[in-house]
C-alpha cells in the first residue's frame, strides 16, 4: 500500500478512532537535551541483524535495494539496510511492548515478512539486540563524525593543514561581524517601524 | 485542455453567496483524453514502437527506478529528434518512456558544465553499501556529491489552502507535524555544523509556515544560528491580510518570500491571484524581496510564462527573481495525462522565447553549475570555502535580465560570453591549483585582467559597468555590490524536480537542495519528495501528533478552522487589485524591445476577466 494513498488504506479510519480514544500521556514523548525539550518518538527499541543470507535469495543488488525499500515501507521499521555483498540484513524496529505510541512489529512478523519476500532466515545467524534510539541513531545524526577533509579549491592539503586554524578563526570573525551588522540594521529597521515592533526583542 | 480551465472557473464562481470561496484549489481538473495524441508532435516521442526507439542514438546510461515497484534499473538516455528521452525496462512492469529534456543541442551544451562538488566531510549517515542501494540508503551519506546549497526545513504540515495536487499538507484526520522552536533550533544547528561548507541559505517551509504560531521566533532562531539567507516559502496570503506580520518577519531576519505564483490571470493562478496585490504591498512596506515561483504545467499555465516575467518586471522594486518549476508529476496519474502535462526546462524556455517576442531566447540561459566556476575561482583566490553550485546540469538553469534606463531588457549573455569566460576562469583555477598564496593571487590578477575580452561593453546596459562590478565581488568580496546588481536585474531560474518517471540517480546524488529532518537526517529534495513513503511522510509521522490528540491539546482548533475563506468581491474591489493587474507596462511590446504585440498579453485577459466579473 502506497503511503500516499493513506485515506484509502483499509482500517485507516479505525486506526484514527483508536488513536483518539487512547489517553496518551504526551509528556512521555519528550526528553531534555541540554536546555531543549525535544520530541523523541522512540527510546529503547530493537535492532536485528540477519547474516549469512543466501545471495540467490537476495537475487542481485537492485533486488536487495528494493527489499530494503519494502522493509522501510513498514511503519514500525525505522531503518533497514540490506547488504547484498555481505548477505546481511539489519533492521532497526519498534518492537511490540516498547513504551511509545508508534506502530509496533514483532520479530516473528519481520521474519515472516522476509519469508514472504523470498528470504529465509536461519535463526542461528540472527542477532536481536536492544537499540538505544537516542544514543545510537538520533545523537549520531545530530553530531556526525568528521570522516575526511577537503581543502578549499586551489589549496594543497599541506597548506590547508598549516593555515586551517587561521582561516577558521577568520571565518568565525566574519560570522560575528555579519551578526553585528545585522543587529545594527535591526536597530534602524525597528526605528522605522516602531508602531509594529515596539514590543519586539 | 480547455476543460481544465472550465473546471477552475467553476471552482472560482461556485461559491454559494457568489463572493466567498473555501477549500481553495481543492478540485482536480478533469482530464479528457486527446484522441489525436499520436498525431501531436509534442507527444510523438511517447508513441513510437520499441523497435523504433531502440534504434535511436544513445547519449548515455544511468541508473533509475521502476516507477511501479522501485526496483533500481538502468535508464538509457537517448536522442529522439530534438528531444532527449529516457527509457527503462523493469523485468516486472515493462517499458517506461519519458521526456528528459526537450532540446538535444541545449542538453549537450549544458552537459559541459557538469562537475562534482565536495559533498560532506561529516555525513549524517555512513553506509556500508557504498552507494549501491541509492536512493534508499539516504540520510545523507558520504557518497553524496554536493553540500547543502539550500536547506529546507518544514515547520508545520498545516495549510490554509487545500490544493488538489499537494502532498505537503495534512489532510483531514492526518497527524500534525509542528516542531517547537527548540526542536527547530537543533535542526538549524545541525545544518550549520556541516563540513566543510555549512549550510548558509535556508528555506522555511510547510504546509504554510506562517501558520506556525511561533513563526517569528523560528526566523529569529535561524538568524541567531548564523544563516545569511532566510527564505519563507509561502502562499503570501497571511502576509497580505496581516501586513504587520511581514514587518515582524523582516525584522526577525526573513530575506525573501519564496512565493507560489502560477500565472497572472485568475484562471492560471486560483491559489493566490486575488491576494497577490496585497502581498506585494505588504512586502514593499516591509522591505522583503520576493521570488515568484510558478509551477509550469503544459496545458494549464504554460501560456502565461511571458506574462509572468512581464509581471515581475513591473514589480522589479521588490521582485528579485522568477523561479519556474516545470511540474514534477509525483504520484499516480493516468499515463496520457502525464504525457500531456509533462514539460521540461527547455520546453519552458522555448515557450518563454515565443511569449517574449524573442527578447529572452534559449541561448540566453546557462546551466546552474556554470556559476560554480565563478565561486571556485573566488575560493581559490581567498582560501575561504565558497558555495559549490555543483548540482546536475539537467536540474537547473538560469539567466539574468537587466532592465536598462530606457526600459530595454538585456539578458546578461547578450554582453557576456559565458562559455568563454568560464573556460578562462577554469584555466585560472587549474593554474592556481597547489600553488602558494602569493602565486595564486598573481595568477588571479592576471586572470581578472583577461576577463575584459569576454565582456562586450557596447552591448552592456548603460547603467552597469559589469567588469567593475564583477571585479569588486571577486577582489573586494563586496557583496553589497551584488545586492545593487540584484536591484537592477531580474534573475530567471528554472528548477526541474524529478518524479519516478524522470528519476536519474546521477542527478539526485548531486542535489544541493536538502531537507533537514527532525531525526537529524538530511535528504535531497528528490529523495524526500519522490519517495515520501519511506522518507518525508514516514519520518514526519514519527515526529507528529495524531490529529485527534492535536485537537485535544489545542482547544478551539479544528481542521476547518485552519482553512482560509476568500472573499473575491472584497478583494477585487480593493484599489490595489486594479492597480497591480490593470496598469502594467507590456515590456516585450515596447519599441526598444522589439515593438510587436504579444498575443494574449495579460492586460487584455485582465480586461476580459473584469468584464466577466462585473457581469
Amino acid at each position: 500500500m502506497d503511503r500516499r494513498d493513506i485515506h484509502n488504506k483499509p482500517g485507516y479510519l479505525e486506526e484514527l478512532a483508536k488513536e483518539s480514544s487512547n489517553e496518551i500521556d504526551l509528556s512521555k514523548e519528550y526528553i531534555k537535551i541540554g536546555d531543549a525539550l525535544v520530541r523523541m518518538p522512540y527510546r529503547k527499541i530493537k535492532k536485528v541483524t540477519f547474516t549469512n543470507i543466501k545471495k540467490e535469495e537476495l537475487i542481485d543488488i537492485p533486488h536487495a535495494a528494493r527489499l530494503q525499500y519494502r522493509l522501510m515501507l513498514l511503519d514500525a521499521v525505522i531503518k533497514a539496510r540490506v547488504n547484498y555483498a555481505k548477505g546481511q540484513i539489519s533492521i532497526i524496529y519498534n518492537p511490540v511492548g516498547a513504551d511509545n505510541i508508534r506502530e509496533k512489529i514483532s520479530l516473528e512478523e519481520l521474519i515472516s515478512f522476509l519469508e514472504h519476500e523470498g528470504v529465509h532466515i536461519d535463526r542461528n545467524n540472527m542477532k536481536d539486540e536492544d537499540f538505544d534510539y537516542v544514543e545510537e541513531f538520533y545523537s549520531y545524526a545530530f553530531n556526525p563524525k568528521v570522516i575526511r577533509e577537503h581543502p578549499p579549491y586551489g589549496m594543497s592539503i599541506e597548506e590547508w593543514k598549516v593555515r586551517k586554524a587561521e582561516l577558521e578563526k577568520e571565518a568565525k570573525e566574519i560570522e560575528e561581524k555579519k551578526l553585528k551588522k545585522f543587529r545594527e540594521w535591526q536597530k534602524k529597521y525597528k526605528e522605522e517601524h516602531k508602531d509594529i515592533l515596539a514590543n519586539m526583542q | 485542455m480547455d476543460t481544465n480551465i472550465e473546471e477552475v472557473e467553476e471552482q472560482i464562481s461556485d461559491n454559494g453567496e457568489g463572493t466567498t470561496v473555501s477549500n481553495i484549489n481543492n478540485k482536480r481538473p478533469e482530464y479528457k483524453e486527446d484522441k489525436n495524441a499520436t498525431q501531436n508532435p509534442i507527444l510523438a516521442p511517447y508513441h513510437r514502437s520499441m523497435e523504433e526507439i531502440e534504434k535511436m542514438p544513445v547519449i548515455e546510461k544511468t541508473m533509475t527506478v521502476c516507477p511501479e515497484c522501485k526496483l533500481i534499473i538502468q535508464g538509457i538516455i537517448y536522442k529522439d529528434g530534438e528531444n532527449v528521452m529516457i527509457r527503462k525496462n523493469c523485468p516486472e512492469h515493462g517499458w517506461f518512456i519519458e521526456k528528459y529534456w526537450e532540446d538535444y543541442d541545449m542538453y549537450m551544451q549544458m552537459r559541459g558544465y557538469n562537475y562534482y562538488g565536495r559533498g560532506f566531510d561529516n555525513p549524517n549517515v555512513v553506509s556500508e553499501n557504498k552507494g549501491v542501494n541509492c536512493p534508499f540508503d539516504c540520510g545523507i551519506c558520504e557518497r553524496h556529491k554536493s553540500h547543502t546549497g539550500l536547506a529546507n526545513v518544514v515547520v508545520t504540515n498545516r495549510c490554509h489552502l487545500s490544493c488538489w495536487y499537494c502532498f505537503f499538507y495534512a489532510k483531514e484526520g492526518e497527524p500534525i507535524y509542528e516542531p517547537s522552536v527548540e526542536e527547530l533550533r537543533r535542526i538549524f544547528r545541525n545544518l550549520r555544523n556541516q563540513k566543510p561548507i555549512p549550510a548558509n541559505a535556508i528555506q522555511i517551509t510547510g504546509g504554510e509556515p506562517t501558520m506556525h504560531p511561533q513563526i517569528v521566533e523560528i526566523i529569529k532562531a535561524a538568524k541567531e544560528e548564523g544563516f545569511d539567507q532566510i527564505q519563507l516559502n509561502t502562499t503570501g496570503i497571511n502576509l497580505g491580510l496581516h501586513p504587520e506580520l511581514a514587518v515582524k518577519l523582516r525584522y526577525a531576519g526573513v530575506s525573501t518570500l519564496y512565493m507560489s505564483f502560477d500565472g497572472v490571470s485568475a484562471r492560471a493562478n486560483p491559489k493566490n491571484h486575488w491576494e497577490i496585490p496585497l502581498v506585494l504591498d505588504a512586502a514593499r512596506k516591509a522591505g522583503i524581496g520576493i521570488v515568484l515561483v510558478p509551477t509550469v504545467i503544459r496545458g494549464i499555465n504554460d501560456g502565461e510564462l511571458g506574462s509572468i516575467i512581464n509581471f515581475a518586471l513591473n514589480n522589479l522594486d521588490i521582485v528579485r527573481a522568477v523561479n519556474f518549476q516545470p511540474v514534477s508529476l509525483v504520484g499516480r496519474m493516468p499515463t496520457r495525462l502525464r504525457e500531456a502535462q509533462r514539460i521540461t526546462i527547455p520546453g519552458a524556455i522555448k515557450l518563454i522565447e515565443e511569449q517574449t517576442n524573442g527578447v529572452i531566447r534559449k541561448e540566453h540561459w546557462f546551466s546552474v553549475p556554470y556559476i560554480g566556476g565563478i565561486n571556485k575561482f573566488i575560493e581559490a583566490l581567498t582560501g575561504k570555502y565558497g558555495y559549490d553550485m555543483s548540482i546536475h546540469f539537467a536540474c537547473g538553469a538560469g539567466t539574468y535580465l537587466f532592465l536598462d534606463s530606457d526600459n530595454k531588457i538585456i539578458p546578461i549573455t547578450e554582453f557576456v560570453d559565458a562559455k568563454g569566460l568560464m573556460e578562462h576562469l577554469q584555466n585560472g583555477i587549474n593554474e592556481m591549483e597547489g600553488k602558494g598564496y602569493l602565486a595564486r593571487k598573481a595568477i588571479a590578477i592576471k586572470t581578472l585582467a583577461g576577463m575584459s575580452r569576454y565582456i562586450d561593453k557596447a552591448k552592456q546596459p548603460k547603467s552597469v559597468n559589469f567588469l567593475k562590478l564583477i571585479g569588486s565581488i571577486i577582489l573586494k568580496h563586496d557583496f553589497s555590490t551584488l545586492g545593487k546588481f540584484h536591484m537592477r536585474t531580474l534573475f530567471l531560474g528554472m528548477m526541474h524536480f524529478q518524479d519516478e518517471y524522470t528519476y536519474d540517480i546521477a542527478r539526485v546524488e548531486k542535489c544541493d537542495i536538502h531537507y533537514a529532518m527532525p531525526d537529524g537526517e538530511v535528504l535531497p529534495f528528490c529523495t524526500f519528495n519522490v519517495f515520501p513513503e519511506v522518507y518525508r511522510d514516514k519520518i514526519q509521522k514519527e515526529y507528529s501528533i495524531p490529529a485527534k490528540l492535536w485537537e485535544k491539546t489545542h482547544p478551539g482548533w479544528s481542521y476547518n478552522s485552519d482553512k482560509y475563506i476568500r472573499n473575491i468581491k472584497e478583494l477585487t474591489a480593493h484599489p490595489l487589485y486594479k492597480k497591480t493587474y490593470g496598469e502594467m507596462i507590456d515590456y516585450f511590446a515596447l519599441d526598444v524591445n522589439g515593438g510587436k504585440h504579444v498575443a494574449g498579453f495579460f492586460n487584455e485577459k485582465f480586461a476580459e476577466e473584469m468584464v466577466q466579473l462585473n457581469k
